[in-house]
């Protein structure tokens, strides 16, 4: 079965990226590794390896990359973390979540070590990317606008359900005593928020 | 005539009276169970309308149809069985915007969909008007304004599903469009399933499949990746997950969301919803609303309400008592005792009289002046919207347990009775919150056990010791669950919970709850109980506790400080809690207990009853629940605590009271 070729051109680069990691780890690159690695049919990477061939960044006669592959690679990720990190309007907290801890780890060869100093790195403007602050430094009456919250896949998902989307304006509405829930009123109803989670939402306040 | 038969299923957030149209529809026929092999609550019922019979299914209520928890994801696999003709999508007129973010994925999951727009009586005094033939125009689908509460609509809703299940109405929902990027990668997805996952198709609409895999939701992908070809489709995934990322600096679920809130916002809500008028200053429901979530005054409020109702039930329920046992007890086992001596030799007969009869009973005069009356009054709490409150005020205290703001109503319910209780546990969203809800759950003493306290202590030793050992349960099970919480592994969940205006609660959907909580009590509880009489009664009868206090005394004596026959109403009491005060009496040979008990030792003894391994009954609700494993190590988490808080209370009142 041929491939469509756009979705060839598309993972491309992922799969070029799997083989460099194979590689600079020090392992055998087969085809079947790869296969392994990804979980895709191998008749798929051949239709890739043909257009990365064609494209010079594998070398004809082995599964290694072209000096112009390797370059390839390292502007891919290049432009990756600079995208994720640098504008990525939800900054260090990302770097929080599980999924992209995991994520720069493993697709990218990020180590523990290099993502302890980048968080270290970029804590230092955490807080100020937007000039956001957690829900919790909002008093009750003030209005502020949600820019990001730092938490699991459930807790974020559960927020934005909620109606808790970025740049949507919310309202404090009470706050419990005793480090109990603050109430928001976003949309026109209100949603009560634990205080762990409410420290765990950043917004803009308005004034 | 052979009646058409025609399936539908009510699909709704919470809160928005979807149980209340389900009880218009359904009436008493409702059949209430479990989704099989699922913790969740399942409601059935049948309408006969005409020709028609019509099977109702009601749907757990659920902001969403992610997979975030148990029920959403029981609810969209029913509508993508495909097993209903109709899905009648409830809708709160007065909170549009956040209701039609559920219609929207209904619409994405192809189902057909017809929207029932209910409190539209709300919505007006809020000064919203809608405009329902537009919303239904844009829609594609009918839609049936309502206010469920006075039955205004459900005839209109009956006879909408009718002409579509008829084809007299055609079903042409819309489909919404996301932003410009979102939507290019969706329709690209979608054409790259189509072709590469031909197998799923049958099962999943494509563009279903396509925006769920970009939200990365987790049982879509792993049912894609399981197929052939799926990696390929999930790594594309991942690419264009990474560019929306980059693209609008959030993450891909915000990403979602915010188009879906941005559909809602931008092609519907500004063409059918319209503010008449800013809503009056300050309506009955917010001043409510202000006192009972009040940063000081909603505690003594909460205090109030919960003292008000555990007085007025106690009294009221014991009165109530003393007519039933006079009836029973004076009138109906003398006659019964009676004919069976009559049938029966005499050991048999008095198994089946004080066992089977007594147990019987027993069960009635327990469940009908407290479990009823108790479980009435907090489904009327819960209706009205006075347990969100509850939970917003006890959420910080909760936490303290490894719980949050919910975990309150299951612990309430405790109170009547475990078994309710224990199948209560399932509001907490996640596995470990619910185990650790369950190990505390069973040590609230429940009404039997509030009638063993009460007949001892309260009556030998003064009401407010009897208070004092309430205070010194919640002292334990606070330490208890502060306990479980350092112990379990993972870390506690955060609240994050709609807090509902204020309503008047609808009688018949009050009684119905009330029946349910009741009816496990009924069901479950009795049949056991009843039984555990009949081998109570058969031991005794066989004389075997002398040999039971001899094996027990080390303990009991020597750590408890207890008669070694007390041993008996302590075990025997998981059989059935509130014999432990007769069976008392019967081994001491005595009915005044200031006659053969000091009061350390009625302490103690109560203190124990309360604690001391949960009865029969609850032990099989919470095998149900949680599992053998789980049930045995709750049950045995209960023996030492009961044996721990005893042996303390020895030793405190022995040295430092010289008792």
């Amino acid at each position: 079965m041929g491939y469509d070729s756009s979705l060839i051109e598309m993972l491309m680069p992922k799969i070029l990226e799997t083989i460099y990691s194979i590689s600079i780890s020090g392992g055998m690159v087969t085809l079947d590794e790869v296969s392994k690695r990804l979980g895709v049919p191998t008749s798929f990477l051949e239709d890739v390896l043909k257009l990365a061939r064609e494209k010079g960044l594998v070398s004809s006669d082995s599964l290694n990359l072209t000096d112009s592959g390797r370059e390839f690679i390292l502007r891919y990720r290049q432009a990756f973390i600079h995208d994720k990190l640098i504008h990525g309007r939800h900054g260090v907290s990302s770097l929080y979540s599980d999924s992209m801890s995991e994520h720069l780890k493993y697709d990218h060869n990020l180590s523990d070590e290099d993502l302890k100093s980048l968080r270290s790195f970029l804590s230092k403007f955490d807080g100020n990317i937007d000039e956001a602050e957690p829900l919790t430094n909002l008093r009750r009456g003030e209005r502020g606008i949600f820019i990001y919250a730092v938490g699991g896949h459930g807790m974020l998902r559960r927020l934005s359900d909620l109606g808790l989307t970025p740049g949507i304006e919310l309202e404090v509405v009470s706050i419990a005593s005793l480090g109990g829930p603050i109430v928001v009123k976003v949309r026109g109803y209100e949603i009560a928020l634990g205080r762990g989670v409410a420290s765990r939402i950043y917004v803009k306040r308005l004034r | 005539m052979v009646k058409k038969r025609i399936n539908i299923a009510l699909a709704g957030q919470p809160n928005v009276g979807k149980s209340v149209i389900f009880n218009n529809l359904v009436g008493g026929s409702q059949i209430v169970g479990n989704w099989p092999g699922k913790t969740v609550e399942k409601a059935e019922g049948k309408l006969i309308y005409g020709n028609y019979e019509i099977n109702v299914i009601d749907l757990p209520g659920t902001y969403s149809l992610s997979s975030y928890s148990e029920e959403e994801v029981i609810a969209r696999e029913y509508i993508l069985s495909r097993e209903s003709d109709v899905i009648v999508n409830v809708v709160d007129a007065s909170v549009l915007e956040r209701n039609l973010y559920l219609t929207v994925q209904l619409f994405e999951l192809e189902a057909p969909v017809i929207v029932a727009l209910n409190l539209m009586d709300v919505a007006q005094s809020k000064g919203i008007r809608i405009d329902v033939d537009e919303l239904s125009r844009i829609l594609g689908v009918p839609v049936v304004p309502m206010v469920a509460v006075t039955g205004r609509g459900i005839d209109v809703l009956v006879k909408t599903i009718i002409d579509v299940v008829e084809g007299r109405v055609k079903l042409s929902p819309t489909q919404f469009k996301y932003g410009k990027e979102v939507e290019e990668k969706i329709s690209t997805l979608s054409e790259y399933i189509k072709r590469y996952l031909p197998q799923l198709c049958s099962k999943y609409p494509p563009r279903w499949l396509a925006i769920k895999l970009l939200e990365g939701d987790e049982n879509v992908l792993k049912i894609v990746e399981n197929s052939e070809n799926g990696k390929i489709i999930t790594l594309l995934v991942q690419e264009f997950v990474d560019e929306l990322e980059r693209i609008h600096g959030e993450n891909i679920s915000s990403i979602i969301s915010s188009e879906r809130y941005g559909i809602i916002g931008r092609d519907i809500l500004p063409k059918v919803q319209f503010i008449e008028r800013e809503p009056i200053s300050r309506t009955f429901s917010d001043k409510l609303n202000y006192w009972t979530t009040h940063p000081i005054l909603g505690y003594p409020i909460l205090i109030l309400v919960f003292l008000t109702i555990f007085y007025a039930i106690f009294t009221g329920g014991g009165l109530f008592e003393e007519v039933l046992s006079y009836i029973f007890d004076e009138n109906l086992m003398p006659w019964i005792s009676e004919i069976i001596s009559g049938i029966l030799p005499e050991t048999l007969s008095e198994i089946v009289i004080n066992g089977f009869f007594g147990g019987l009973i027993a069960t009635l005069t327990i469940s009908l002046p407290y479990i009823l009356p108790f479980y009435f009054i907090l489904s009327v709490l819960e209706d009205t919207g006075y347990m969100p409150r509850v939970a917003y005020l006890m959420d910080a205290f909760m936490h303290r347990i490894g719980l949050h703001g919910k975990a309150f109503l299951p612990l309430m319910l405790g109170y009547g009775c475990n078994v309710p209780a224990c199948l209560g546990c399932r509001v907490m969203e996640r596995d470990r919150e619910k185990l650790l809800l369950s190990f505390l759950v069973v040590l609230i003493p429940c009404s039997a056990r509030i009638v063993v306290i009460l007949g001892i202590v309260g009556e030998y030793i003064g009401f407010i010791y009897a208070l004092m050992l309430f205070l010194i349960n919640i002292i334990v099970i606070v330490l208890f669950g502060y306990a479980l919480n350092k112990l379990l592994p993972g870390c506690p969940v955060g609240l994050i919970m709609e807090m509902p205006d204020y309503r008047k609660p609808v009688l018949r959907a009050v009684l119905l709850k009330t029946w349910h909580r009741v009816k496990d009590f009924i069901y479950d509880a009795s049949p056991l109980i009843v039984a555990g009489s009949v081998i109570l009664e058969t031991i005794y009868q066989l004389n075997m506790f002398p040999l039971l206090s001899y094996y027990a005394s080390p303990l009991i004596s020597g750590l408890l400080g207890l008669p070694a026959v007390t041993a008996f109403p302590l075990i025997f009491g998981v059989l059935r809690k509130e014999l432990a005060l007769i069976l008392l009496q019967k081994v001491l040979g005595s009915s005044d207990l200031n006659l053969v008990l000091n009061v350390k030792q009625m302490l103690v003894f109560t203190i124990v009853v309360m604690f001391f391994i949960p009865c029969i009954a609850t032990i099989a609700a919470c095998v149900r629940e949680e599992g053998w494993k789980r049930a045995i190590l709750i049950s045995l988490s209960t023996i030492v605590i009961s044996i721990l808080a005893g042996w303390v209370t020895n030793i405190v009142l022995t040295f430092l009271f010289g008792l």
